[in-house]
This record gives structure tokens, sequence and C-alpha cells, in this order.
């Protein structure tokens, strides 16, 4: 395959970017996600240790970033061009998030994103490609929080994907697709998986390989540094 | 080509010495105490409004190391849980020439070890100083006589490098040590 075509490939609009979402949480980052949607719209998103900014700018992206498929996505600290009010604002909220999480022993809670993600609506055909998408995930587990403390809006559905997973010895999403009762809307189960996927409370259940895999990989990145650190 | 980005924290009580090391080991930094002096990143205001010192070593085109000084303040220890999240570890900075510093340094030693469960070091600094403590009286006051304490003054680059250096081979022992498990990578939306 030719360069090129290896380019148009990555370049097929997709929900890939929400995985960009969900490494930059899971690992407190600081910096921007900026991504490009189907227009060629560049937009950017702001991050203090892997918390979403409550500024405009921020806020906007992020719900043209979980309603439609995008191009291309990437996590950066290069271009932040924050109103410093916003920040300065969001930094003390942020404080005050992370103290009242200490009480309860969990990270802050996710607010930004769980309030977008409540007013969010998909078109039929987007829905469709997001349930074949985490049809598709190999097994997964799914881990138990007290949604109510994140202000996420359908406790409910999410109970249900934790005790679904339970049930199941080899769970993944589309027995959860198959066994959800019909009451609950294809867009409400759809939602929790997003929730759940940004916020890594639904993993892939590790085999033994995998983690030996990435321990090599970590190992890589820690040599590379050393080899930095000694030059500089 | 996506980048990695990985974190290295410092932190410790006050006046240890912190922010003088992450200026030595990044690329580019946004310091709490000294917001002009940076470019690009000073746009990002939000680290000084929390009091953190943020600098960024650029490894290879791939791979950025970002680094985190903590305010040397124990009413920001709530903050290690977080930061602590996908980092490698922390270096551990105390003035080793002052009681008060070290009996802080002590608080937040505990503190740490409860919160955060990465390789750490600790570099002993202001050496140069009269009554600077013998290192095991000052593992002993910190209550940390299990870990590497590393004699050193942060204002020597050579010095901040060796610390780098000596936690990142913490790093690779404890790593051949306990099975650490991460996110798998080929969790991907379509
Ligand atoms: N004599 C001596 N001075 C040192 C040593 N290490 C750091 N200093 C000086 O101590 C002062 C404080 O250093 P910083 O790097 O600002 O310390 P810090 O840990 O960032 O301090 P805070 O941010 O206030 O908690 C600076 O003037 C340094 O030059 C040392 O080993 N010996
Ligand atoms: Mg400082």
């Amino acid at each position: 395959m030719s360069q090129d075509e290896v380019n148009l490939d990555k370049k097929k609009p997709s929900f890939k970017h929400l995985g960009i979402l969900r490494q930059a949480i899971s690992k407190a980052h600081t910096g921007n996600i900026r991504y490009e949607t189907v227009e060629n719209e560049e937009i950017k998103m702001n991050m203090l240790l892997g918390n979403l900014l409550s500024d405009s700018m921020t806020v906007n992206g992020l719900e043209k970033f979980l309603t439609f498929p995008c191009m291309d996505c990437k996590f950066s600290v290069e271009c932040a061009e924050v109103n410093s009010d916003d920040v300065a604002f969001d930094a003390d909220e942020t404080l005050n998030i992370q103290c009242a999480g200490e009480h309860s022993q969990e990270a802050a809670p996710p607010i930004v994103l769980t309030r977008v993600l409540n007013g969010i609506h998909w078109e039929d055909e987007v829905l469709i490609q997001l349930k074949e998408s985490f049809s598709q995930l190999p097994p997964v587990e799914v881990k138990m929080v007290p949604m109510h403390h994140y202000g996420y809006n359908d406790t409910l559905t999410y109970l249900t994907l934790y005790q679904t997973s339970l049930k199941n010895k080899d769970f993944t999403l589309a027995i959860f697709f198959d066994e959800c009762p019909s009451y609950i809307s294809l867009e409400q189960q759809v939602k929790v998986l997003v929730l759940g996927y940004c916020l890594d409370l639904i993993k892939p259940k590790a085999s033994a390989k995998k983690v030996q895999k990435k321990k090599s990989r970590r190992l890589g990145i820690v040599n590379r540094i050393l080899n930095k650190i000694r030059e500089i | 080509m996506a980048k990695d980005i990985t974190k290295i924290l410092v932190t410790g009580p006050f006046a240890a010495g912190k922010t003088t090391l992450i200026r030595f080991v990044s690329s580019e930094q946004l310091l709490s105490k000294d917001v002009k002096a940076t470019d690009g990143l000073a746009r990002f205001k939000a680290m000084t409004t929390v009091g953190l010192d943020f600098g960024i070593l650029h490894v290879d085109e791939t791979l950025d190391v970002h680094l985190f000084g903590t305010p040397g303040q124990a009413r920001f220890n709530f903050m290690w849980k977080v930061l602590s999240r996908g980092a490698l570890g922390t270096i551990f900075l105390v003035d080793s020439s002052s009681q008060r510093a070290i009996d802080e340094g002590k608080k937040m030693y505990q503190y740490y070890r409860n919160k955060a469960d990465t390789p750490i070091i600790i570099g002993a600094t202001h050496r140069d100083k009269e009554g600077a403590r013998d290192l095991e009286v000052l593992a002993d006051g910190l209550g940390a006589e299990n870990a590497n304490i590393i004699p050193c003054d942060p204002r020597e680059k050579e010095d901040s490098k060796t610390l780098v250096l000596a936690l990142l081979q913490e790093v690779i022992e404890s790593d051949m040590n306990d099975e650490q498990e991460e996110l798998v990578d080929d969790f991907e939306l379509m």
C-alpha cells in the first residue's frame, strides 16, 4: 500500500477521537485536545490534570466532539490559546472539585463531560455507527461508581450495564445491546457507553499477554528518557 | 504519529530546590514564580493559578515528559493522587539543613506513600550549609528508612540530571518486580 493510501485511510471520519479523550482523562493530562471535524474545522479543548475546563471554547468543542465522527484528533500542549480569565476561574473550580474528590477518595468528578453529555442528541445513522463501534470491542469489565456524584442523569441505564456485565462471563458490549430492556432507548444505551468508555469505567479485560507487551513498551519509554537526560 | 506523554513529579517542602531542578531538565517551562520568562506556554495560565511548576522535556519526535513541581505546602497534598496518575515516579526534595523542612517533609512523605504507589527517590539538598543532617538522620526524620536518598545540589545541572536518572533507574527496577497494568491500546472505536 502506498503512503497516500495509508493517509487516506487514516482520514476516514470515525469515533477514534473518543479514545484520545479517554487516555487524557485516565492519565490526568494537562494541555489541549485538538480535533478536525468532517467540515475541516479545527477545534481545541483545554484540559488541566485530566479535567476538561469549562471555558466556552472547550464546552462548545466538546459538544461537537461527542456528537459527530471526526477526521483527526491529537493531544498536545503547544497551542493553548486560552482566555486567562476563563482559566483562572476554572483552575479554582478544578481545585475545589479536587478537594471534594479527596474526601470520597475518588478522582474529581468529570462534571463538564457529564453536563455536556446529558444534552447530546445523535442522528440515527450516527447512533448506528456508535452501536456498531462499541459492539466490536473485545470483552470488557465495567466498574461501578456512584454516578450521582458525577452529575450524570441516567443512573438507571448505567446500573443496567453494570448488572449485565456481572451476569455474563465474557461480557461484550454487543451483549449489552442484545440484553438491554426495551424501555431503555438506544440513545440512552449508547450515551452510557460513551460515558463509561471515556472515563475508563469500561475497560478491556486484561489478558496477561497484553499487560506484558505494555510493560516492555514502558521500559522502552524509560530508556529513551534516560538517554535524553544523559545528553542534555 | 501521536506523541506519548509521561509525567515526572517533583515535590517536597518549601525552598527545597524543586523549581531549580525542573528548570534544568526541561526544554520549555512555565514556572509558578516566573511567568514572564516563558513564551508559548505562558498562555496556559492555569498551571500558575494552581501554583504548579510545569516543564516539558521533549525527548524525541514522539515522546514528551511533563514535569510537575507541586507547591511545597501541605494544603496541596490532595493534588498528589491526581498528579500521580500516569506518572512514572516522584523526585522528593528536602532541605536537609532545616529541621522545619524535615518535619514538614515527613508529613508530606508519609501522605505521599499512602496515596500514590509510584517509585520515589529522595534528594537531600542544601548539603553545603551548616547543620546539614547526615543521610541516616534525614531518613529517620522523614520516616523513609527504606528509600534511596541522594545528596545533591539542584543548582548544579549534573546533580539535577542525576536525580532524574536515579528515579528512572528506580522505575525500571520496580517494573521488574510488580505487574504494571496499563491501558491496552487496541480498545479503539471505529
Ligand atoms: N545553598 C544551596 N542553595 C540551594 C540548594 N538547592 C536550591 N538552593 C537555592 O534555594 C532556593 C530555593 O530553590 P527553589 O528551586 O526555588 O526551591 P523550591 O523547592 O521550588 O521552593 P518553593 O517553590 O518555594 O517550595 C533558591 O535560591 C536555590 O538557588 C542547595 O543545595 N544549596
Ligand atoms: Mg518553587
